[in-house]
């Protein structure tokens, strides 16, 4: 069955034809030797990213590139369209730009396909890259060696309303009722009390408007949107055992581990909650969706990566300094995959989803020599603390991720996001204690990830759309898991990347 | 040599012209010969290559193998296809005959219309001038809103409970059907509009002197001679319904579950998102040949219906 054409070469060839003939003599402003090469006297930078993103880096860096004198030219995507041009490039060989941001879920497609530079040692120095907190480093390196560069700490959030949990006639009620206590400093400590709050808080006139449509959560659960992640944060808690670094498959056979108990328990949680308690149209919000409710004051707690930045926007909110932030609930108990059952603990056991894991800044291995060192020093420019600081500190979609940014409450408290201190003091902590929480559980990275992901989400939408039960869907799931691991180069192989992306 | 020429001097001339004239044709015709070779051509074989392969773009550092039927045996024996196979076709089937009735009913009435006409054709083009994304979003995810939108809204102030349009499967596939219909039926209503205007208005006359109702002269006269509009109206339409994607994506994804999952976002989800080239040209080539027999054996049925109406 073996056969001496690679995927690569196939690739190649049929890119090339089909290249030559029509695209590459079309494409304006193309380089003439199909490697980026700017053939003209002044260095001209490419560069690749979102079309939101990408506009705020560009007004950021064009004055500075004005002033060095290099040129610069952006192509500008969507975000899946963004994904699928990089993986593309990477799987053809082909050029794309000098520097584009990626998704850092992606790293072992792209850079084990070997399509980065790693990053010079000078660079690293030049932006202080000590400072960038572990848990970042993580998603920016690959076998010890770095690849990319910080931009963006993505995390999820567990956001809640403050105010109203610090209401005491609420409170009274709420622990007559329930037996637990609303605590207005950490929010749920635990799923149990997070479902505690959701049923409380749904069904009476708790924001006040004369009607009694207020609910008690909203979470992100769309399939084809961020269903993934908010499956996942979900989960955490009750599937990561501390001790055991497998999450998703085991680290050493690569089986799926997604259908043991600890998941079931989260989906069949997670499927009744959000029936039940959130908002109509609640089992299929995006993440923009679960943010308007919250945003909005519809509910009263969520989970979200823009849950505090958008919420003291006015634009976006009616909530503004009503919200308390801590990293996700935990549970007193966690399934043990290894042992084979569930372990009580004394204290909640938390594991903080680090959702998405942040976009990052790569440069890519086809960048010419010609224009390499422009290309570094455009890079250190974009990703130094101070421009880190300025783009987590205004509304950009970049969340924090060095350690110099989580000490930083004036910039967040007074800067341009207005979050004042005590929401800034919260957010910062809230990151803090997900972003060096030692039970984190580091987001999906290994080869494939994206089939992984479309597994799940079709898995988990159908239990939410009650056309099959959780323990079924999450079986369905876990199989496909280990078909794609198989489809991968296999299950060891796969378990090896996994190993690789969590630094073991 | 000058032998040779005397030898058959009727067919030198001719022969010459000949060669002469296939050899502008074909140069004339390279461009375009190039152009599908490159264009459809060669991407057709390519993915009809790929399917008995195991090509995957992501998985690096893995030769590519011939796997024989396995791709075609793997989707046969797969449920999830199988269903985003039926949402295909419940979703033609439940898209097409309303856009055609809808189509022809406003045809027809449009068709005795003799004062701004040029205002209805231009109104009936808007829908088909806006993005299906841009008609889902508007239209699906804002109007359709569950907890907010405007059309729930109403249905809570009359008394009832709101409707769950895109949460609950069955729902959720009307939804996305009602959206559909919308949009495309203009183009029947614009097609069908032009058909009518072929029909000579002495036949209908002739048949009203002689006694016929409406029904009889639309049944016997109208509708058999706009049928060939009619039916090339409706293949494309069909057409388009079995590749449908866009609108799904934006409103549902696919979900809730799996109900409103069609084969073109299957394949966009195996093979341009995931990677699995392999597996979504296997889909692809399944959905191509279910279209060339549903369409081929509709051409043949309206063959045979035009037949016999002349007849």
């Amino acid at each position: 069955m073996g056969r001496d054409l690679t995927r690569r070469d196939f690739l190649r060839l049929s890119g090339a034809a089909a290249g030559i003939t029509a695209l590459a003599a079309c494409a304006p402003g193309a380089p003439g030797d199909g490697t980026g090469v700017a053939q003209a006297e002044q260095a001209v930078i490419r560069y690749a990213g979102l079309e939101g993103m990408g506009a705020t880096v560009e007004r950021f860096i064009l004055p500075w590139l004005e002033e060095v004198g290099y040129g610069w030219e952006r192509g500008s995507f969507g975000q899946q369209e963004l994904t699928d041009k990089i993986m593309q490039s990477v799987a053809t060989d082909t050029y794309l730009a000098d520097v584009f941001q990626f998704p850092s879920n992606a790293r072992s497609d792209v850079i084990n396909a070997g399509a980065l530079y790693p990053i010079p040692d000078f660079v690293l120095d030049a932006i202080d890259f000590d400072d960038v907190l572990p848990s970042i480093v993580g998603t920016l390196s690959w076998g010890g060696q770095v690849y990319a560069l910080p931009y963006d700490g993505d995390i999820h959030y567990s956001s809640f309303r403050k105010d109203l949990f610090a209401d005491s006639a609420i409170a009274a009620d709420f622990e007559s009722k329930t037996g637990y206590q609303l605590d207005p400093e950490s929010g749920a400590k635990t799923w149990d009390e997070w479902r505690a709050i959701a049923e409380h808080f749904t069904g009476w006139d708790w924001n006040g408007n004369g009607e009694e449509d207020d609910y008690g959560i909203a979470t992100m659960n769309k399939r084809g949107d961020t269903l993934w992640w908010g499956f996942h944060s979900r989960a955490t808690a009750y599937a990561k055992h501390p001790a055991d670094p497998s999450y998703f498959i085991d680290v050493d056979t690569g089986e799926a581990r997604v259908n043991n108990p600890g998941f079931v328990r989260a989906l069949t949680e997670w499927v009744e909650e959000n029936q039940n308690w959130s908002p109509p149209g609640g089992t299929g919000f995006t993440y923009g969706d679960s943010l308007n409710a919250m945003n909005g004051g519809r509910v009263v707690q969520t989970y979200n990566w823009d849950a505090v930045t958008t919420a003291a926007a006015g634009e976006f909110s009616i909530i503004q300094g009503k919200q308390g932030y801590n990293h996700l609930p935990g549970s007193y108990e966690v399934y043990n995959h290894k042992e084979g059952g569930w372990e009580a603990f004394e204290e909640p056991s938390a594991a903080p989803f680090l959702a998405f894991g942040g976009w990052v800044i790569a440069v890519s291995a086809l960048t010419d020599d010609s224009v390499i060192e422009q290309v570094w020093n455009m890079a250190i420019e974009l990703t130094k603390p101070e421009s880190g600081m300025w783009f987590v500190t205004n509304l950009t979609g970049c969340s924090p991720y060095r350690f110099s940014q989580l000490e930083a409450v004036d910039e967040f408290a007074t800067g341009p996001l207005q979050l004042g201190e005590e929401v800034a003091v919260d957010y910062l902590n809230a990151a803090k204690a997900t972003l060096d929480h030692p039970n984190a559980v580091t987001d999906q990275a290994f080869g494939g990830w994206v089939q992984y992901r479309d597994a799940l989400e079709l898995g988990v939408s159908k239990a939410m759309a009650n056309e099959i039960d959780p323990q079924g869907a999450m079986d369905e799931v876990a199989a496909a898991f280990d078909e794609i691991s198989d489809r991968m180069g296999g299950k060891e192989r796969q378990a090896e990347l996994y190993r690789l992306t969590l630094g073991l | 040599m000058a032998t040779a020429q005397r030898s058959v001097p009727p067919a030198r001339g001719v022969l010459q012209f000949s060669i002469h004239d296939r050899l502008w044709k074909w140069l004339l015709l390279l461009p375009s010969l190039l152009m599908t070779t490159v264009l459809f051509i060669a991407p057709v074989v390519w993915t009809l290559y790929a399917a008995f392969t195991d090509l995957h773009l992501f998985r690096v550092g893995v030769e590519t193998e011939w796997v024989g039927l396995y791709n075609f045996q793997k989707l046969l024996g797969n449920s999830s296809f199988w269903r985003t196979a039926r949402n295909t076709v419940v979703f033609m089937l439940g898209v097409v005959p309303m856009q055609f009735l809808i189509g022809m009913v406003l045809a027809v009435c449009l068709d005795n219309v003799t004062r701004g006409l040029k205002l209805f054709r231009t109104w009936f083009l808007m829908p088909l001038m806006v993005s299906p994304v841009v008609v889902a979003f508007v239209i699906g995810r804002m109007l359709f809103q569950e907890d907010i939108g405007p059309i729930n809204s109403l249905i809570r102030w009359l008394g009832f409970e709101g409707i769950p349009w895109l949460t609950h499967p069955n729902w959720a596939m009307f939804t996305i059907m009602v959206i559909d219909v919308w949009q495309w039926s203009s183009f029947m209503i614009l097609m069908l509009m032009a058909g009518l205007q072929g029909v000579p208005y002495d036949l209908r006359e002739a048949a009203s002197i002689d006694g016929a109702s409406f029904w009889q002269t639309f049944f016997r006269i109208t509708l058999p001679l706009v049928l060939p509009i009619a039916a090339t109206a409706l293949l494309i339409r069909i057409i388009d319904a079995f590749k449908v994607v866009d609108i799904i994506m934006v409103l549902t994804g696919g979900g809730p579950g799996q109900a409103t999952e069609s084969v073109t976002l299957a394949i966009y989800r195996a093979g341009v998102k995931g990677g699995d080239l392999a597996f979504g040209s296997s889909q692809a080539y399944f959905l191509l040949l279910v279209m060339v027999v549903f369409g081929g054996a509709f051409l043949a049925l309206t063959r045979r219906t035009m037949s016999q109406t002349k007849d």
